[in-house]
């Protein structure tokens, strides 16, 4: 072979690896861009329907005061005139915990969405964290300590605080404390020994800057524990409309009386409802307040003296798709319910291709 | 001897070198797009629409500029914003000329990213007094 053939096929081969070489980083190049252009066309499509969630009431524009399905699906208050005021009784059909909630099934149906996972989340804006610093007995009763700490996204803020302490035949109130501008705040209590068994500590927190930021938090005394969601393990409470369904497995439990409370407010109704029926309702009275609502019933089952405690409007809530292992679009967006700020996360899947 | 003197085919080596060269500087020139372009302009400047109508409920804002309680005005925004967006309100009077006399700000801008939205209010007092809110955004993370 003559040796300007073997230099000619040297010289191809080069031209030849410098050619696909080439072509590969086109085509990932171009690859790159289409996606980053359907990244984008995406997430203008993901974002148009969480703000159309958002923005519109659905069909029936009130279908949150009734336990049918919506046509279509929306959060918006009914005839409300205020940018992104969400309606309570529809977060209250979004929570699982209550008996007339949307299944995911529901959901996705009434959104329109076909393939497209959706989750959505509804969390106060003030965190309040509760911990017991001390326990003591004087005399008759029981002195209680709490340290409770007030944070917006991890930062600490001063606010001001409105306890209620609910314990058996006995209801404690402490005003006038507050949290300092590192957010830490001291109460201090006595309750009754014996009555501390099954007792609650109700806070709620109002940032000193706007009173549309309230937030509440429960903590049960018996287990030394803070309670985010409630436990319902004998009674299942679900507000709707003013309306408060209470259903239980219990055979020998009967309702005594039922306490809401809101920042300002506190009322009490005295009740008997025995062997409590699915259908079993009480009327909540409307307080006009700023403020979440906190619900306690209280009774007897087996002879021994239990409350329950629910939330108007059920918040926080996770409602949808958990996006375990998949893709997840967030939109959050501050919203009021029932004149108070909350943090409402919309979330959405991938787009099937 | 004769396979000595025969010099085209290392000319020939060159020039296909030199081709190769020609071909991947070429290449290098073609733009390359970050792997990740999301957009985070459009996402900011609707953070801003939702924050200030948000708060803006029953003209919450502008009773607290007509009050010129600014630290409350930043602590308002910066409740509704995550740790991780830096913001600038500006308050302006009809006249655009501005009412606040230190910057309402939580630190300085992360980039130079900055999405700017103006927002009208109008004080419901007897005067009905118009502000414009300008707020700037800008965040950790967006290139």
């Amino acid at each position: 072979m003559p040796s300007t053939s073997i230099d000619t096929f040297f010289a191809c081969t080069i031209l030849l690896a410098a050619a696909l070489m080439s072509t590969a980083f086109l085509t990932s190049t171009m690859q790159t861009t289409l996606s980053s252009t359907q990244d984008i066309n995406k997430e203008s499509y993901l974002k148009g329907i969480a703000d159309n969630i958002l923005t519109n009431t659905g069909n029936p524009t009130n279908w949150g005061l009734s336990n049918n399905v919506p046509m279509d699906f929306g959060l918006a208050a009914n005839s409300s005139i205020e940018n992104y005021e969400v309606d309570p009784d529809k977060i209250c059909r979004l929570n699982p915990q209550n008996d007339y909630s949307l299944s995911y099934f529901d959901l996705e149906n009434s959104a329109k969405l076909i393939n497209i996972g959706l989750g959505i989340t509804v969390s106060q804006i003030m965190s309040i964290n509760i911990q017991q610093s001390g326990r003591s007995t004087i005399g008759n009763n029981e002195n209680l300590n709490f340290t409770i700490l007030t944070s917006i996204d991890s930062k600490p803020v001063s606010a001001t605080l409105q306890c209620y302490i609910v314990a058996n035949n006995y209801l404690g109130f402490l005003n006038n404390a507050t949290t300092s501008d590192i957010g830490l705040g001291f109460i201090n209590t006595q309750i009754p020994i014996g009555a501390s068994g099954n007792s609650n500590l109700i806070v709620f927190a109002r940032s000193s800057f706007d009173s549309r930021i309230t937030s509440y938090t429960i903590y049960n005394i018996a287990n030394s524990s803070q309670e985010s969601t409630p436990n319902n393990d004998l009674l299942d409470l679900s507000p709707l409309n003013y309306r408060l369904t209470l259903s239980t497995n219990s055979s020998d439990l009967t309702v005594q009386g039922c306490f809401i409370f809101s920042y300002n407010y506190e009322d009490q109704s005295i009740i008997n409802i025995q062997n409590i029926q699915n259908s079993s309702q009480i009327q909540l009275p409307r307080l006009i307040d700023n403020s979440p609502f906190v619900i306690i019933v209280y009774g007897v089952e087996n002879g021994l003296f239990f409350q329950e405690w629910t939330a108007y409007p059920q918040i926080p809530l996770n409602a949808g798709s958990n996006f375990s292992g998949s893709e997840q679009n967030v939109f959050s967006y501050i919203v009021t319910i029932n004149g108070i700020l909350c943090k409402l996360d919309i979330s959405l899947g991938d787009v099937p291709p | 001897m004769n396979f000595l003197k025969n010099n085209k085919g290392v000319a020939r080596v060159i020039e296909a070198f030199l081709a190769s060269i020609l071909l991947m500087s070429c290449l290098s020139l073609v733009p390359v797009p970050p792997s990740n372009m999301k957009n985070p302009t459009e996402n900011l400047v609707s953070t801003a629409n939702n924050i200030l109508l948000s708060l803006d409920t029953n003209g919450h804002l502008a009773t607290i500029v007509d009050g010129r309680n600014w630290t409350t005005l930043k602590e308002c925004v910066e409740s509704a914003l995550p740790l991780t967006t830096w913001f600038n309100l500006t308050v302006f009077d009809q006249g655009m000329n501005t009412l606040n006399p230190f910057p309402i700000s939580n630190a300085g801008p992360l980039n130079d990213k900055v999405i700017s939205v103006d927002y009208i209010c109008v004080s419901q007092n007897s005067n009905y007094t118009i502000y414009v809110l300008r707020l700037q955004l800008s965040e950790l993370g967006s290139t």
